[in-house]
Order: structure tokens, then sequence, then C-alpha cells
């Protein structure tokens, strides 16, 4: 590779949201999301007819759009990088497929990427005037490394030995967190998507909760808030399995039962939803640093701690994650919001470091050949 | 252009005016709980399009509105369940519900999908504003496309071309508002089970009425998989010639994910079995001594529509060997069923109870 940054088109359609970014190495010149440019950031969730025709119709002007915006020429493209999985079948289809012809025809290198690496490398991201958390070259002085990766789909564990090495170290049985929110959202009665709307929610909470976290400092560190602030007992998910995995089933079923007596119980009155609300955040969170926890403990040897995923857009989880790092005495790292949920410059800055360090870009018929793969593991 | 700055002792005059300026098609700039809006009456169209010349917004992408009360958003809006409990709890405040709209407003203010996004902001002179106007307007935020959300006249003003700044008729200036985020959108549209699954009360009543092929009450989700298992191996000689299908019917909650966990452990299925709620389909290879196949693991929680089902190729699947769970079958059931029958497969339904928090009753029938 020539000393001056290849120029990387990068393309993600994992699920409902269209993206396109343009990347000049680590610099993002570019990333247009199809859902930023709309009012409504879902226009109903996923209905796996309408994401396909939606990314069909988006995919060529979000892709124009970002080469404006770039102020980039399709001649200046060098790589062409693209989410090939995990994620919906039909909407991965959209972009590989437009990915795979744009490539092939223009004679570009490409890459396949897996969507969990872009969330892992998120952080990495400089924005258009070269600024970030993460300078150049310091890079490998991070790792090893641990990642939590949080999202609709998953909450991993990943160990990263370096930039490219990656093993997944615990991850949930069931549910993903951000599936939690959406299905306690629908008990609660409250729509589609459940994160935001819980989110605010909890923010009516009572002053207790504030409270009770501001002394959490003081207290023992394996007291649950919830025994200080909580009134409706949920459970702290895998509070007591030794390993590192997560579930959110049973949370789910909690706060299935907790909510049936509640609602009988307030008939009119709503209040209690802000403290529910406001407790299910802290079960949530609490499940995962205690496992990030554990995880930091039994990898002594690592550097810094990433965290990835739309749930990282959780004010409350982010401010756990981030006071349970820094204890540690471990660096900690997470993007900018705007790369937090799934976005396609994730998906550039991971081709990056495929092209860096591992050089292994496709090129001609070989492009061709490659195939979705809905259920990709890191 | 004119532009009034707002203390509570000219609301009056300021309602008058807007109001003036609304009747004739024209647009305004307004303060409300998070950053300004620009306001036209959603209902004409010579308002919205001049609207969007502002906005110099691309079309097809929708506007949301806002309305004094839940009495003005029926006329506009069907509202459900989860609609009804935010409009009745929730607000006003800084959240834009989504519902299925009733054509009653300008073209381009519903999405194409024919939703509409309401809000009731938590403002005193835009709710009386709306009062007073009798019809609702619309609660974008201020800045032209693409430009950051203004939160004082001076931010919004600053380098706005001229033409877009011409096209404004009165401004509400109420100084440099707090920097609270954007409204928060959510759809109630979405997994309306209740509508969906009008059917469901008489299909459990005839599912009830048949004899149980297997039954059990299971008190952790450890036995609730196990009862998966037990399933799989009671169906597992069935003829290889044609698919097997569960049909797995239950609140959320009630232990579909676990069991099909449990047919697929039977399976041999080594990798683990996650909820396919995101995914909507999940495919696992399996081989057990002599029958081999495809385990299909989908959930239908998020789609509305057979036709989206066989958008993600559930058609493909319904062949010889292949085992199949549907979570949430009985939202599309007789369509499901019709198509299996066709195919040949074989229906098992599963009907999952609630007892208690840990009791579940599970009841197997053909």
């Amino acid at each position: 590779m020539s000393s001056i940054e290849p120029i990387i088109l990068a393309i993600d359609t994992s699920c409902d949201d269209t993206s396109v970014a343009v990347l000049r190495g680590r610099c993002v010149l570019a990333s247009v999301i199809s859902s930023q440019i709309e009012l409504h950031k879902k226009w109903g969730g996923v209905v796996p007819d309408i994401a396909r025709r939606a990314h069909k119709e988006n995919i060529e002007s979000v892709y124009q759009e970002a080469l404006k915006k770039a102020r980039v020429s399709e001649a200046e493209i060098e790589f062409i990088a693209v989410t090939y999985g995990p994620g919906l079948a039909i909407a991965l289809e959209v972009g590989l497929n437009f990915a795979k012809a744009l490539a092939y025809e223009q004679k570009k290198k490409f890459i396949p990427i897996n969507h969990m690496e872009g969330h892992m490398l998120a952080a990495f991201i400089l924005n258009g005037k070269a600024k970030g958390s993460i300078k150049k070259n310091k890079e490998n002085e991070l790792f090893p490394a641990l990642a939590l990766l949080i999202s609709g789909n998953h909450t991993e564990i990943v160990y990263a030995r370096t930039l490219n090495e990656y093993e997944i170290l615990g991850e949930t049985l069931d549910d993903a967190a951000g599936e939690a929110f959406d299905k306690v959202a629908r008990m609660m009665n409250v729509g589609y998507p459940g994160g935001p709307i819980i989110t605010l929610l909890a923010g009516r909470a009572d002053k207790k909760w504030s409270d009770a976290l501001s002394g959490l400092n003081e207290r023992d560190e394996k007291k649950p808030i919830a025994e200080v602030a909580g009134r409706f007992g949920l459970p702290i998910p895998m509070m007591r399995s030794k390993d590192l995995n997560f579930s959110f089933s049973g949370l789910k079923t909690a706060c299935l039962y907790k909510m049936k007596g509640l609602r009988e119980k307030y008939k009119k009155d709503t209040d209690w939803s802000y403290d529910f609300a406001r407790e299910f955040i802290n079960a949530v969170s609490r499940s995962l640093s205690v496992k990030l926890s554990k995880a930091i403990k039994l990898h002594p040897n690592i550097k810094s701690v990433f965290i990835g995923g739309g749930v990282s857009n959780n004010k409350y989880i982010v401010r756990e994650m981030g006071a349970l790092v820094r204890k540690s005495g471990k660096k900690y790292f997470i993007p900018e919001i705007r790369f937090r949920s799934d976005n396609a410059a994730m998906i550039g800055i991971a081709a990056y470091y495929n092209i860096k360090n591992k050089k292994n870009w496709l090129e001609g018929e070989k492009i061709l050949a490659v195939d979705r793969k809905p259920m990709l593991r890191l | 252009m004119e532009r009034i700055k707002y203390t509570e002792k000219n609301s009056k005059d300021i309602i008058d005016k807007v109001v003036t300026v609304l009747k004739a098609g024209g647009i305004f700039v307004f303060p409300t709980e998070t950053c300004y809006g620009i306001g036209a009456n959603a209902t004409s169209q010579k308002s919205i399009d001049k609207l969007f010349s502002y906005k110099t917004r691309r079309e097809g992408k929708p506007l949301s509105i806002a309305v004094s009360g839940k009495k003005m958003a029926i006329k506009y809006v069907d509202l459900n369940e989860i609609a009804d409990n935010l409009y009745e709890n929730y607000l006003p405040g800084p959240i834009t519900v989504v519902s299925r709209g009733r054509g009653k407003v300008a073209k381009g203010v519903e999405s194409e999908y024919g939703t509409l996004g309401i809000r009731i902001p938590d403002h005193e002179l835009v709710l009386d504003i709306i009062r007073e106007f009798g019809k609702p307007i619309t609660a974008t935020s201020a800045n032209i496309s693409y430009l950051p959300k203004p939160y004082s006249i001076d931010a919004l003003l600053k380098d706005m071309p001229k033409k877009n700044l011409e096209l404004i008729d009165l401004i509400i200036d109420a100084g440099e508002l707090p920097h609270r985020e954007v409204s928060t959108v959510v759809d109630t549209t979405m997994n309306n089970l209740n509508i969906m699954r009008r059917g469901q009360i008489d299909l459990a009543a005839e599912l009830a009425s048949q004899k149980s092929i297997m039954s059990a009450q299971t008190n952790s989700a450890e036995q609730t998989s196990k009862f998966g298992g037990m399933n799989m191996l009671k169906y597992i000689d069935e003829p290889l010639d044609k698919p097997l299908v569960f049909f797995l019917i239950g609140e959320l909650g009630t232990g579909k994910t676990q069991f099909s966990k449990g047919l697929a452990s039977h399976l041999g299925i080594k990798e683990m079995v996650k909820s396919p709620t995101f995914t909507i389909l999940n495919e696992y290879e399996y081989q057990l001594s002599r029958r081999k196949g495809k385990f299909i693991h989908v959930d239908t929680w998020r789609i509305d529509s057979l036709k989206d089902l066989e958008s993600i190729g559930l058609d493909g699947y319904l062949t010889a060997g292949n085992i199949i769970a549907i979570e949430w079958a009985d939202k599309f059931f007789d369509d499901l069923k019709t198509k299996i029958k066709i195919s040949g497969g074989k229906i098992i339904n599963v009907v999952f109870d609630y007892l208690a928090e840990d009791i579940r009753s599970i009841k197997t029938y053909e």
C-alpha cells in the first residue's frame, strides 16, 4: 500500500438502515444513513419486504449523497467494503449485490466485512478533520483488549488479541439486550423501538435513583442498586453464573409478571412505570457490568475496553460501563454517538485495518462468489 | 417577514397573528419544549407545499404534526391500545407517536406507508395556537434539511439563503431555548397483536377442544427446553419426505424460544440457538442418524403479513427433511396452515400458557 491513505467506500444494509460511508484511511469523509434523511427514524420496525424495498430504493441515492458529501469521484475509490453478515438475509443481499456489482464492473478491490467487527472498531474512526480519541499509529498499544458489543441482535464480550484477532468470551443465551428493551416496551404498551422511550421514561423516575447512584462509589460494589432504589425486585440476570454469558429472557418474564400485578394495583395511575423503566435499565446495566467486570479480572493483561452497538447509546448503561472500566485502570473507548448504532463508517474502519494488517481483499471473479452470511460470527 | 419577541403577556396578540398567517397558507417559526419548529396548516396542500419549498426536503419523507390533545388526534389517526396509553399517560411531552393515518392531512405529511407521527408539545403557547386554529400544524424542526436543529432564532437565521428566508411569514422569538434533545419517536403500528390475532381466542378454544398429545407444567427454562426435546423425540420418526412444522403459540416470555432450544438440542445442533426476533429466520444444519436437513427457527414478532414471511424465503424451506419452528405462528394461523398443507407438511401446534411467575403449561396438539 502506498503511503497515501486509501479511499474506501463502505456499505451496510444489515438491518433497517441503508448506510454508505466514504473514508480516507481512518478519516470519515462522509457517512450517510437513510433514516437520518427521513424524519421518522423508523417507519415501522423491520418488515422484511418493506426493508428490502426500502434498501433497494435508497441505496443508489444514499451512495450518490455520500460521494457528493465526501467530494470524491467514483474513480478515486480504491476499495469497496460491505457487510456480508450477520443480519437480516434479504437486507444484507441488497447491499452486498450493489457492492459486488460496483466493485466488479469498476475493477475495485473488494472486502467483505463482519458487521460485528465494525462495532468492535468504531471507536477508531477519525472525523473529517482527522480528530478522534485514538491517535494515529498508537492503535497497537491498546491491545490486547476487551469489547462489550450490545445491540438489538447481539450481546457479546469479545477478547481481541490484536486489531484483527477476535474470540467471543461470552454471549447471550437467548435474547439480546436491545431485544429485551423492545419486548419490555411492548409489555409496557409504549411502542417501538423500546430503547429510547424506556430511557425517556426512566428519566422521570423518582429522585431516589439519582441519590442512590451518587452514593454508589462508597457502597459495596456487590450490592446492587436495586436493593437501594428498586421497589419491584427485578432480578439482575446471570448474577451468579460463573461464565461470561448473558441471558435476558428471565428478566423479560419477570417484567411481564411484575407488570401484571402493577396494572391491577394502580389501575389508571402509571407513575410506577417511570421507576419500573429505571429499574429495568438498571437490571440490564448491572448484568452487563457484572460480566464485563468478571472478564476484566480474568484477563488482567488487557490494556483497554471498547464499547459498541446501538444499546451503548443508553446514557445510564454507558455511565455504568465507563465508571467500571475507569475504576479497573484500563483505557475506556466508546465511539462517537453517530457511530454507535449501525452505520457504514464502522464497516469502512474495519476494512481499513483489514487492508493494512491482512491485505485480504478480493479482485475480479472472486468478488462475485461472495455470499451473504446472516448468522456470521466474529 | 415579521419577528415578534414572546413574553407571556403578549401571547394573545401572538396567537391572533399566527392564526392569520395559518389561514392565509403561511408558515411560521415557533418555540417548543425541544428546539424551534416550523408550523404550517397540516391540512392545507398549499401550506405544506410552501413548507416543503422552505425545508428543501426530498419528496416522500413524512412530517410530524402537533395537535392540542387526544381528541384532535383521533380525527387524524387510528389510536390503538399502545397509542392510547401514550396519549393518556405520557403526553404532552417530547414524544412523537406514530399511528396509522386516516388520510385527512395534506399530501406528503403522512409517510408513504400511511403512517403519521403526532406530537403534543409541552408548551402552553403552541397548544393555545392549535386550540385557537382548531387544526393540527406541522411540528418539524425549523432548520432547512441537513442543517442542525435550532435552539435560538439567531442560530436559525445564520447563513440562511435569502430564498428560504423569504418564505417565512412570522417568527416567534422566545430567546435561547434549553438544549433538550429532539423528541423520541415511537411507532405504535408495529405488532398490534390485538388486531392481528383477533381469531386467537377462537384458535385457543378450538385447539383446547381437542385432546392434547403431550402436556407438561414446567417451572424453569431448562424444563421448558427439555419438554421441547421430548416433543422432538416423539416426532423424529415422521416420514422424511415432508417438512415438520411446529407452531409455537403463546404470549411474550412464555418459553417459545426455550422450547425451540430443546428441539434443536435433540437434533444434535451444537450452535447456540438464540431468539430469532431480530433476524426473523435462523437456519441450522442437523443430522440425526438417517434424518438430515435444516432446522429453521422463525419469529414473526416483528412482521405484519404472510407476504413478509414469504419474502424471507419461508416457502423455500418447506421441503423434505426440514424441521421448522415458528414463534407467533398464530398471527397468520390460517394462511400458514394452508401453505404448509399444500407443501404436504405436518403441523404440530404447541400452546404455551402462563400460570405463575415460573410456571408454564405447555400443550402439544396435532
